[in-house]
């Protein structure tokens, strides 16, 4: 198991090219299970989840092959199982979202159910019922979910919560429904818009993504096509977070300030001047030390859960108090008690984490325990006096590309080595 | 000698084998099993005719190498298309290609 050292001492300076979504690419890689003829996708981030889906369907009998810009192109017309082995899914709960394309397309589909996950408690029950809205017969037996289904049928679906995975699930499957779908309560992320934009560009008719109604007239047939996947808009705000937390100023490239609005609010209120050019941000601390902010978690548009972690790195140094309050996952604190052994002042009540900015922190092994704790940790790393040394990396391997090089080419001074 | 296998064309002499054409998940399946008995002895493979390749190419440059360790023979590959070598940074195992330009 590798670490990463980080030593402090770096103000952030430099560009770098922001890499696609990885949580637009795993759906649009599903979705591809939807189509005739093979489909291509572009601007692929390489991560381990990407890797772990091509294994997925791969595993399926599915032909997909990786081309030297890291376009993936996916043929289904080999496949040969409908299955989502527990092996597999266990390692990536967003294997979840093959069930919706595999029962439309296929009329089945076995996929294993996700587990616990560390972050909090992430249900499918909204998934199986929408589905069974749609006619499917499901049960759920020896840890799978077992789906049949002739066409599926439009239906009305009112989700109980705004899911991500789920709206994008249902979307899926009724593309290819008989009739017309409408998903109400629908998640409104400008990654559940980019697979919308994919299936209507194999010939689905959505519309109404971004909005919390989304309405899908279903179509005999999907054809497979090229597409580009939108920027990381979390990979963009971790590396704004890093050059503020650093008081430096950075170009980060390829990306689009228009899908972290909330995110770019924030680092303004802790005085970062941030412009925007083309597809570029420029963001500039002039040196300064951040001030605190204070953040609530929601579905977007709202400030995104994926970024808590990394505000919390942000206010662990900054002048004044924040408050984070996290309403999306109720175990997503972790990343605290490790920041606290860097002599960050951070309480914990409940949902929300008081966090007392110090001057600075100190070096000091920590532990990741998930994706974007990870993220943090690293952060605070950058300005913790001292090497810091984070452990357990293979969780931020899961969702940055190449993220020491990136940092490093920004000045940071961060190496990988074996634990 | 010479033969095509899919969409390569293979050239083959006393050591080495020529590979011309593009190495795609069309063409290595059938590349693989014909190629099953080159390794039973030390060999070289040119890929300097290979005009496109992707994932599926470096799959069975793998597979050959591992073919190659269980016969218990050397294996060198030569002018690796810059594409392939490209994939297998990207996976953190281009140190382990033995590849040469020449």
């Amino acid at each position: 198991m590798n670490k990463l050292l980080i030593q402090d001492g770096t103000t952030l300076r430099g560009e770098i090219r922001i890499s696609g979504a990885k949580n637009a690419v795993l759906p649009i890689m599903a979705a591809t299970l939807l189509c005739d003829g093979p489909a291509t996708i572009e601007n692929v981030p390489h991560l381990q989840d990407v890797t772990t889906t091509v294994t997925l369907l791969s595993s399926m009998g599915v032909q997909v092959v990786i081309d030297e810009t890291m376009s993936i192109e996916v043929d289904n017309s080999t496949i040969e199982s409908q299955v989502a082995p527990y092996e597999l899914v266990k390692t990536m709960r967003s294997s979840i979202l093959v069930l919706g394309p595999l029962l439309a397309h296929y009329g089945k589909a076995e996929v294993s159910l996700p587990g616990g996950c560390a972050i909090g408690s992430r249900p499918v029950n909204l998934h199986i019922k929408g589905l069974q809205d749609m006619g499917a017969e499901i049960e759920v037996k020896n840890g799978y979910i077992l789906a049949r289904a002739g066409r599926l049928q439009g239906a009305r679906i009112v989700m109980d919560m705004v899911t991500v995975t789920g709206t994008e699930n249902l979307m899926m499957a009724a593309a290819l429904a008989e009739g017309t779908s409408v998903l109400e309560n629908a998640a409104r992320e400008p990654e559940v818009v980019d697979l919308a934009d994919f299936l209507n560009a194999m010939g689905a008719k959505i519309s109404g993504a971004g909005t919390d109604t989304i309405t899908i007239e279903g179509v005999e047939r999907l054809e497979g096509t090229r597409y580009r996947v939108l920027p990381d808009r979390i990979e963009t705000g971790t590396f704004l977070a890093a050059a503020a937390i650093t008081g430096g100023r950075v170009k980060l490239k390829n990306t689009d300030h228009t899908l972290l609005d909330s995110v770019i609010q924030k680092l303004r209120e802790a005085g970062a001047e941030i412009e925007f050019d083309d597809d570029n941000i420029i963001l500039d601390m002039h040196g300064q030390r951040p001030k605190a902010v204070s953040v609530r978690t929601s579905p977007y548009p709202a400030f995104p859960t994926d970024m808590q972690a990394q505000f919390t790195a942000l206010n662990a140094v900054a002048e004044g108090t924040g408050t984070i309050v996290e309403t999306v996952f109720e175990n997503r604190f972790m990343h605290v008690h490790e920041m606290q052994r860097m002599g960050a002042e951070i309480e914990v009540e409940g949902n929300t984490a008081i966090v007392r900015g110090v001057e600075s922190l100190t070096a000091a092994p920590v532990m990741a325990t998930d994706l974007r704790a990870s993220a943090s940790l690293i952060l605070a790393g950058l300005v913790a006096k001292g090497e810091t040394e984070v452990q357990r990396i293979y969780h931020i391997d899961r969702g940055y590309e190449l993220i020491e090089e990136k940092l490093a080419a920004l000045g940071a001074k961060i190496r990988r080595v074996p634990h | 000698m010479s033969e095509s296998q899919g969409g390569v064309s293979v050239n083959m002499n006393a050591q080495q084998v020529l590979l011309t054409g593009a190495l795609d998940f069309a063409s290595v399946s059938q590349l693989l099993r014909q190629s099953r008995d080159w390794f039973n002895q030390d060999r070289v493979i040119d890929f300097s005719g290979i005009h496109t390749s992707n994932s599926a190419g470096l799959a069975l440059l793998l597979e050959w190498m591992k073919i190659s360790r269980q016969k218990g023979h050397q294996i060198k590959y030569h002018n690796v298309p810059a594409q392939l070598m490209t994939i297998a940074h990207a996976y953190g195992i281009d140190d382990q290609i033995p590849a040469e330009n020449v």
